[in-house]
């Protein structure tokens, strides 16, 4: 038997990792994914989520999930994107007719415009919607790092998840709006742009899951950019001084009475508990 | 249901946690367990300080000592005790062993006094003692104190029995009982030290002393 014991129901881990990622993210980067070039200030939220301990009896794997923690935000800077990447051709009207005009070749055509997609770029601030994330972590072996006791946990690189698919329409209205302004500077198709809106709408939905798979790379480095997400950095679920104060110091003789943390494990058990267990020098 | 029980956090000290903490109090504060008169070095940093016995009819007193054994603590289920019976649950066990000296002339000081003595730097008399021991166990229980936000947890005697003293065994054993609550309402401890300080927490149920241990159910604050 140990020296001490303390285990932790799910309810409980949930409560103390929603305090430790509960807050705000404010980072600034640049880079590409997919048709998006983006240099980015990032000001994301990191709320919610709830903890479960899969079954440990299970072939060694993650013994921490960590789900529905939800991630929202604003990256405010320049988007880019490429719209010929994802956009049909389009020309007004569809067809073009010409006719010969003399020997020599020349000919008169019937007027046709047609858009060049450019790759747009916006300084405006992109909403991102709620998204809900999970990831795995494996319970490192604690370890004394000076006066504290660590226990950290570390993420499984390729476990992190997160579903754009409610997020869609959200995509699909900025990019409604988007285009809308693109067209909007096109002369003489004023009237014509609610029905031009709704083919290229029709045409982004065609590749969407191409988006939607930039996007996702996109913020998935967004959320790698909290510790708690990171692969590369091990996030402290607890820490405990190695020496425990039990009795302060008082009076003339009264000098302080501790207990040495000689030694720390942890491990969820079968009724899935976190459970920590001391032994005092 | 587990370790938990519904509620977020469990914790528990076992025996042998306690009795490191023990063990580092009779260290780290003698005079909890070291008492005597002036005349045998009471009143210094690690003697505890007592009057000297009166003597009826005299205005003069006889200088005595009073020692306590580190003691051996075991929670329940714990062996009997003869005549206590053995703790039941939510109960603690206690032995320890009481030395009564008396002053009766010149003579070497018991090796404890005389270390904790010499540590007084005064001068160091060889009075003559006539010394017993006493065996003292107890049974007893635990017990909660509001302290702000947080609660202490103390152990508290609810029985004691001595041997060795014959007929004064009820008189000792009272005195004893006395005092051997009044060393152990100084050990109180934080029920947050239980949690070893990873979060902080509130007590919802216990403490309960069950399979050895000292245990505690709470929520996280």
């Amino acid at each position: 038997m140990s020296d001490a014991t303390i285990a932790i129901s799910e309810a409980g881990m949930t409560t103390l990792l929603q305090r430790a990622i509960d807050g705000p993210l404010a980072a600034h980067g640049s880079g590409a994914w997919g048709p998006f070039i983006a240099d980015y200030d990032v000001s994301l939220r990191i709320s919610g989520g709830i903890v479960q301990f899969p079954d440990p009896s299970l072939p060694p794997g993650p013994v921490v999930r960590l789900s529905e923690v939800v991630v929202q935000g604003t990256v405010v800077g320049s988007i880019g994107l490429d719209l010929a990447r994802v956009l049909p051709q389009l020309c007004i009207p569809p067809f073009q007719v010409c006719v010969p005009i003399d020997f020599w070749g020349d000919q008169v055509c019937t007027p046709q415009y047609c858009v060049t997609w450019p790759t747009i770029s916006i300084q405006i601030p992109v909403i991102v919607p709620p998204i809900g994330v999970s990831l795995d972590f494996a319970i490192l072996p604690p370890y004394q790092d000076g006066d504290v006791w660590r226990v950290d946990l570390g993420a499984y690189p390729f476990s992190l998840n997160f579903d754009l698919t409610p997020s869609i329409n959200a995509i699909l209205d900025k990019a409604k709006q988007v285009v809308h302004d693109i067209l909007g500077q096109i002369p003489l198709i004023g009237d014509l742009i609610d029905g031009l809106v709704d083919t290229v709408i029709n045409g982004l939905k065609a590749v969407i899951n191409t988006i939607l798979g930039a996007i996702h790379d996109f913020i998935e480095a967004l959320i790698r950019l909290v510790d708690v997400f990171s692969p590369t950095i091990h996030f402290h679920a607890f820490k405990l001084s190695a020496n425990q104060k039990i009795l302060p110091a008082g009076g003339p003789g009264d000098r302080e009475v501790d207990l040495i943390i000689a030694a720390l494990a942890a491990q969820v058990t079968t009724d899935k508990e976190l459970l920590l267990t001391t032994d005092f020098a | 249901m587990g370790y938990t029980q519904g509620h977020s956090i469990y914790a528990a000290l076992g025996q042998t946690g306690v009795q490191k903490f023990l063990h580092n109090v009779y260290s780290a504060r003698p005079h909890y367990f070291n008492y005597a008169s002036a005349g045998l070095g009471g009143g210094s940093v690690d003697i505890g300080l007592l009057p000297a016995l009166p003597i009826p009819g005299s205005s003069s007193g006889i200088d005595f000592s009073l020692q306590f054994t580190e003691p051996v603590l075991s929670f329940f289920p714990a062996p009997t005790f003869p005549k206590l019976g053995p703790p039941v649950k939510d109960q603690f066990g206690l032995a320890i062993t009481a030395t009564i000296c008396l002053v009766t002339g010149m003579q070497s000081l018991s090796p404890r006094v005389r270390d904790l003595y010499r540590r007084s730097k005064r001068a160091l008399d060889t009075p003559t003692l006539q010394c017993a021991d006493i065996k003292v166990l107890a049974v007893g229980g635990l017990t909660t104190q509001d302290s702000g936000t947080d609660k202490l947890i103390g152990l508290w005697a609810q029985a004691v029995d001595v041997s060795g003293t014959g007929n004064l065994d009820p008189l000792i054993a009272f005195i004893l009982h006395q005092a051997l609550n009044s060393l152990l309402a100084k050990l109180q401890f934080s029920v947050n030290n239980i949690a070893q300080g990873a979060f902080a927490i509130r007590l919802e149920d216990g403490p309960n002393i069950d399979g050895q241990q000292l245990e505690i159910w709470a929520g996280i604050i």
